[in-house]
């Protein structure tokens, strides 16, 4: 019983090491992202993927600072590939999620997308966009994968 | 009998015939040229596109020749028929579109923003100048002329801003040579100008590649994105080579790799882009609204 809280609260503390972390090493990021300066939150971000480049909580922030750039289709596709890394990023309790961002993009680029793919059916990019647009309902709907 | 020998002989040449004169059709490959517009150089034009165009020739059977053409020159020897296939940056597409219905194959991925970058307007951190009204009476260096992203989107922001480049500024300068976006941004960096018209994708990639940090600037105002580097296709060519074409793009992964002088190279890799995809036409009004804006082709009045 010892050893199993022993080994819970090794696990929390890695945890806890870990986001402690990454709020430290991405708060150039996000502080320019708070305040609004998008391009210059961007290329901070370039700096910090310089040595990360796939790192999760990196490309869900890339997502959301493109998202707010106008940047649609990348934006879906750097946080779908984000979140599928990690889901925690979009987690109702988790320190650095981006929960309510994703979803309000969901619900405002979701029906667009759709009748741009009704309309066209042969409009590739929008057709990539909105199946990312629909893994994230997913995993925002707590779908497991 | 010897009508007979005649008409088996007859027969036989017939028959051995055929196949031979179906090889000599499959063996002769339609050449097609390729107008490459550069960047820096035409030998690193070559560079960067020779493994495309070997890729392009291998999927669609038809023998590409890359031609390296400066900016200045591309629309004018695109019309005296140098080529039937061109790369060229996005308002150079939309200016052949007005002018030759040049049809669009794709649009090149690199970056942040995919097919799509912006301008920026930028200062050297520090130097008081923060926002763009700030500009009135600096010196500033833009990006080359026909530069979507260098040029005409910073321009028309700055006309947009209540700010006229021609009047409001103490002088502008367009740095001549290679790398003209890299010398602009260290020329605001080192202080030869106040301000500087760069593009979001040059300082992208300079900060990835540690030639200048996230804080060493001010970014004073940023662009609509726009359409990045396009590929497109003559009126005119079969729609089938165009088609063929296009895939053969849309179908181009990180992976994909082709033999060159016995080397096994990376197409995208070696071209710096990350992929392709199939934009509309449409997504290239935002460059047209500008280039009206500011008077500059195809819609330019004098």
């Amino acid at each position: 019983m010892t050893q199993h809280n022993d080994r819970n609260l090794a696990r929390k503390m890695i945890e806890r090491a870990r986001l402690d972390y990454l709020a430290d090493l991405y708060a150039p990021v996000t502080a320019a992202l708070e305040s609004g300066d998008y391009s210059h939150a961007l290329l901070a971000l370039g700096e910090v993927q310089r040595s990360s480049p796939d790192e999760a909580y990196g490309q869900v922030l890339k997502g959301v600072i493109l998202s707010k750039m106008g940047a649609i289709d990348a934006a879906l596709e750097s946080l779908a590939a984000g979140i599928k890394r990690d889901g925690n990023y979009i987690d109702r309790n988790g320190s650095l999620s981006y929960r309510e961002t994703v979803a309000a993009l969901v619900v405002n680029q979701l029906p667009l997308y759709a009748a741009r793919v009704a309309n066209d059916a042969g409009d590739t990019i929008a057709l990539t966009s909105k199946r990312h647009l629909h893994y994230l309902q997913s995993r925002l709907a707590g779908g497991c994968e | 009998m010897s009508l007979l020998r005649y008409l088996l002989i007859a027969g036989l040449l017939v028959v051995i015939s055929l196949p031979l004169s179906g090889c000599e059709q499959a063996g002769e490959r339609q050449k097609m040229k390729i107008g490459y517009m550069n960047c820096n150089s035409e030998a690193e034009t070559r560079a960067r596109f020779l493994p495309l165009t070997a890729y392009l020739s291998h999927y669609t059977g038809i023998d590409f020749e890359a031609v390296p053409v400066d900016t200045h020159e591309f629309a004018e020897r695109y019309a005296q028929g140098e080529f039937a296939l061109t790369h060229s940056n996005s308002l150079l597409y939309v200016q052949l579109k007005f002018d030759h219905e040049l049809q669009l194959l794709a649009a090149e991925k690199r970056g942040n923003f995919g097919s799509r970058s912006a301008g920026t307007i930028i200062a050297r951190k520090g130097s008081g100048i923060e926002k763009l009204t700030d500009l009135k009476g600096k010196r500033m260096v833009f990006g080359p002329m026909m530069a979507p992203t260098g040029y005409l989107a910073q321009y028309d922001l700055m006309l947009r801003s209540g700010i006229d480049p021609e009047r409001d500024l103490a002088y502008y300068a367009i740095p001549s040579g290679s790398f003209k976006h890299e010398k602009l941004v260290y020329g605001v960096y080192f202080g030869a100008f106040d301000v500087a018209a760069a593009p979001l994708l040059d300082l992208e990639v300079m900060t990835r590649e540690g030639k200048i940090t996230a804080d060493d600037f001010v970014i004073l105002g940023q662009s609509p994105l726009v359409p990045y580097c396009t590929f497109g296709a003559a009126a005119k060519l079969d729609p089938a080579v165009v088609e063929k074409v296009r895939r053969a793009l849309l179908e181009l992964t990180p992976e994909t790799t082709v033999d060159i002088a016995g080397e096994r190279v990376k197409v995208l890799k070696s071209a710096w882009i990350d992929g392709f995809e199939a934009l509309r036409d449409a997504d290239y009004d935002v460059v047209r609204d500008m280039a009206r804006r500011v008077n500059m082709p195809p819609y330019q009045e004098y």
